[in-house]
């Protein structure tokens, strides 16, 4: 009896030991970044394929678009209302990403909301973004082979509940990035949001822009059925 | 432009129920509708569907935009009618897509409302001067316009009519500038749905004034606390029967101080007032008519909980495994997870009350005028929300105002006896004994005989004396001031309770104004209220 | 023989009460203050009873109301008290002062005569 008692434990103990050790292995044959080191985040992200200095590839759940995602940041999911789909036509995931400078917290955030808007009504849904988060009326525009890409941005801060938006990136450098991402071939649409808190938030103006058009460049949407 | 919507509240539900049939091609039944209603035809107008515009073919988002427009008598309204669930579906249905706000399909049907709004507001941008918006929508519908115009912030009203509530989490991930507000401050993306009701309550105080909640006593949808739900708004109105019971919440019950599932906020509260009944996991922990103070005081409600656990350990068994305070968590997983809580779905729906959730008895309230209006408003002394009975409250003004006027009247009546009943009482007297007197000296003789019978008949000598005339003085004194005094002092005691009563009346009006200030309609109410009384 | 004129004039004085009834008196302008009075706990009872519409209302404010009227409720005792005997002091005091009106003082001049024919 006691002996039987002893090798159980000893092939417990064992078991115990492999799991937790191919366990470690497996961690360990991912990057060693913020956002592998999160499991609901690391479920998009392709380990093996880093596209950029600083990006891996993120895949949408809805299996609709690729694009490059930020190694720093995480996909939040404490809430189930934070990442939510709804079969291949819609999706809505935020990311953020903090660090202490100086003794201040600096917290970054993207948030992207996919879905299919008409594109005869493009102007309308684009413009109506652009009015209601940046107060303009003519945001950028650049084209890639794939995508329209309207963007634009500025300096935001808050008097009470009064939101205040400057434009001139001279006196204050942007901390709010906007951007609608439509596919020349389909409905298949991406609002992405961009917005830092914190001040020193932003060091590098251009850096920032470069960083965000990166981004919305890399937005790849898939091929197939679009229009219904 | 007009103050007032040019459809009445009974017209706006009868809308609303013609909405579950789809409003595309009836024009003639709300001509018909609006007729019934005020005699005559309505403004022109025109009709935008969700299904014409091609939206909500995935999500299942189903609306209407319905523009009044006529340039010549200054018309410019637009209606925006959102439909919930199917309503062939039984309430059990309803609630099972209820669960799902804040998920995808919900989140994507909001969009698409989104989507419909920014089309309509695009074709009706032509017409001259500024549109003024309104929202009305039943049941899920009533979720999406309240968070639409949470979103979009330029409705003039919106109501919602046994509303699901806002999901406040959600809010925050589809409406940018919240959460761009909500980071700001907190300086966290994962704020609690606890922490983030008093940052919505804050942040969205101006749309909250322009909400109201319509809800028929005992119908079932408004008395589930859902995770992170919100009633955004100002003013609840309550139809029907008062005396009916409230359905049981399915949702958790608000007794742990650490369960951040319920906002805090009195309009919740006040849902539990009316006496909802709740149960516990579903598993039969019911409370009948709990008490507000039972309710506020949480540790009171801990003891029944608790109660309830040793009695009947083997409903709790899966939060005594975890230990209570984790046994929440299990209870809102369970509740999270729509199959686990099926059973008692189908319990809720079964029941006869269920049916008070439809469209259709919104309208028959209304119409019969079966309502009683709360308001919900910063209390100015706990510094809370409070739910204000706002009829109560202006029948105790004018009551108070009333007792005031009576009783300044009746000290007016005190004083026209003091300076004015006594004296005359006095001079009466007066007048009177004067009479007596000159009776008196009209005959000296007979007065003497019967004044000084001694002094009448001297028997000495056989003498006899001869009244020859008589005087009586005639200097009155005036009244004793000891006569007037106790009567000033009553006078000036009754004065003082008058001028208490009136500080208290003013006083009470300028926190009732101050308090009902968001609510326009009510705020000149209140004026014209004061007019009539007459203070200040 | 003497003729002693022993018809002669004089004065006597005195005070003569008029009739009157200080008790009927009393009791009616009692009766009238008391009605003065009364009216006006009334009123009061009226203003106390108000709170009955702030029963269902939630909240300090509503609260503090509710206490306010209380208070006022309380504080009645004590005047209603002072009412009273004020009353009862006015009363009183209003009685007396006309009951002494009623007592006039008089002079009666008077001839005497011995001759009954002398007096007219």
């Amino acid at each position: 009896m006691k002996k039987r008692t002893k090798t159980i434990i000893a092939v417990i103990a064992g078991a115990a030991i492999l799991i937790g050790g191919i366990w470690m292995i497996n961690e360990s044959r991912y990057p060693n970044v913020p956002a592998f080191d999160d499991h609901f985040t690391r479920e998009f992200l392709n380990k093996d394929k880093k596209v950029d200095d600083g990006f891996y590839e993120f895949k949408s759940k809805t299996g609709q678009y690729t694009m490059w995602f930020p190694e720093e940041y995480q996909v939040l999911h404490k809430y189930r209302e934070d990442y939510t789909r709804n079969g291949e036509s819609y999706e809505n995931w935020s990311a953020s990403y903090t660090k202490l400078y100086k003794n201040n917290k600096l917290m970054y955030s993207i948030n992207a909301k996919f879905s299919e808007n008409d594109t005869e009504s493009e102007s309308i849904y684009m413009e109506s973004l652009f009015k209601e988060q940046l107060d303009v009326k003519k945001p950028e525009k650049l084209e890639t082979s794939n995508t329209r890409i309207y963007y634009d941005y500025a300096y935001t801060y808050f008097r009470g509940t009064n939101q205040h938006i400057v434009h001139d990136s001279k006196k204050h450098t942007p901390n709010i990035y906007v951007a609608y991402v439509a596919d020349k071939e389909s409905d298949k649409v991406i609002e992405l949001i961009y917005d830092s808190v914190g001040e020193n938030a932003e060091s590098n103006q251009m850096d920032r822009k470069t960083w965000f058009l990166t981004m919305l460049k890399s937005i790849n949407f898939s091929e197939g059925k679009s229009h219904e | 432009m007009n103050e007032k919507p040019i459809l009445s509240n009974n017209i706006r539900n009868k809308i609303t129920q013609l909405e579950y049939s789809g409003l595309s091609g009836k024009e003639k039944e709300i001509k018909k509708i609006y007729k019934e209603a005020t005699g005559e035809n309505p403004p022109n107008f025109k009709i935008y569907t969700s299904e014409e515009m091609g939206i909500g073919i995935k999500s299942g988002f189903d609306g209407a935009a319905i523009h009044f427009y006529d340039k010549k008598y200054n018309v410019n309204e637009v209606y925006y009618v959102f439909r919930g669930t199917e309503p062939s579906k039984d309430f059990g249905d309803v609630i099972y897509d209820a669960l799902g706000i804040g998920a995808g399909k919900n989140n994507e049907q909001i969009n698409d409302a989104e989507k419909m709004y920014e089309q309509v507001e695009t074709k009706i941008k032509g017409s001259n001067g500024k549109v003024t918006r309104y929202g009305d929508g039943h049941s899920l519908g009533g979720h999406l316009i309240v968070t639409l115009g949470l979103i979009k912030k330029n409705f003039k009203d919106i109501r919602a009519l046994n509303d699901a509530p806002v999901n406040l989490k959600q809010l925050e991930r589809l409406d940018p500038k919240f959460a761009l507000y909500v980071s700001r401050r907190e300086h966290d993306k994962n704020v609690s749905p606890g922490k983030l009701v008093n940052l919505a309550n804050t942040y969205y105080k101006k749309q909250k004034a322009t909400i109201s909640h319509t809800w028929v006593k005992g119908e079932p949808m408004h008395a589930q606390s859902f995770p992170g739900s919100w009633y955004a708004g100002n003013k609840v109105t309550m139809l029907g029967d008062l005396d009916t019971e409230e359905m049981i919440n399915i949702g958790k019950y608000p007794f742990q101080k650490e369960a951040k599932w319920n906002p805090v906020y009195m309009i919740d509260q006040f849902r539990y007032n009316l006496g909802v009944k709740t149960t516990l996991g579903g598993l039969g922990f019911v409370n009948d008519h709990v008490k507000q103070q039972t309710l506020l005081n949480l540790s009171e409600t801990r003891d029944q909980y608790l109660e309830s656990v040793k009695r009947y350990p083997f409903l709790h068994f899966g939060e005594i495994k975890a230990g209570i305070g984790v046994g929440a968590v299990v209870m809102v997983n369970a509740f999270t997870s729509p199959g686990a809580t099926f059973q008692l779905i189908k319990g809720i729906s079964q029941s006869k009350q269920a049916k008070l959730h439809g469209i259709n008895y919104v309208v028959k309230y209304t119409e019969a005028n079966a309502m009683k209006t709360y308001y919900q408003v910063f209390d100015s002394g706990s510094q809370e929300e409070i739910l204000l009975e706002y009829e109560q409250m202006k029948k105790f003004v004018y009551y108070c105002a009333n007792a005031i006027k009576d009783k300044v009247a009746n000290l007016n009546a005190l004083k026209q006896y003091l300076h004015s009943e006594i004296n005359e009482v006095f001079e009466a007297k007066k007048k009177k004994v004067k009479m007596k007197i000159s009776r008196e000296e009209a005959s000296p003789q007979s007065f003497m005989e019967k004044a000084d019978k001694d002094s009448a008949t001297l028997a000495w000598f056989g003498q006899k004396r001869v009244a020859e005339k008589v005087t009586f003085d005639k200097t009155f004194d005036p009244l004793d001031d000891s006569v007037f005094t106790p009567v000033e002092e009553i006078i000036s005691s009754i004065q003082e309770e008058v001028t208490y009563y009136q500080k208290f009346l003013e006083a009470f009006f300028q926190n009732f104004g101050k308090m009902m200030e968001a609510d326009e309609s009510v705020a000149s109410d209140i004026k014209s209220m004061k007019e009539v009384i007459g203070r200040i | 023989m003497f003729d002693f004129d022993f018809t002669h004039t004089g004065t006597t004085s005195g005070k003569y009460t008029f009739e009157f009834d200080g008790d009927d008196f009393k009791d009616e302008q009692a009766k009238r203050i008391k009605e003065l009075i009364k009216k006006d706990q009334e009123v009061n009872e009226k203003l106390w009873h108000a709170k009955s519409y702030l029963e269902n209302q939630t909240g300090e404010f509503a609260d503090a109301v509710k206490s306010k009227l209380e208070a006022a409720e309380r504080g009645y005792t004590l005047r209603a008290q002072q009412y009273d005997t004020g009353a009862f002091q006015h009363i009183m005091s209003f009685m007396h002062s006309v009951t002494d009106m009623h007592k006039r003082e008089y002079e009666i001049r008077y001839k005497e005569s011995m001759d009954e024919s002398e007096l007219t």
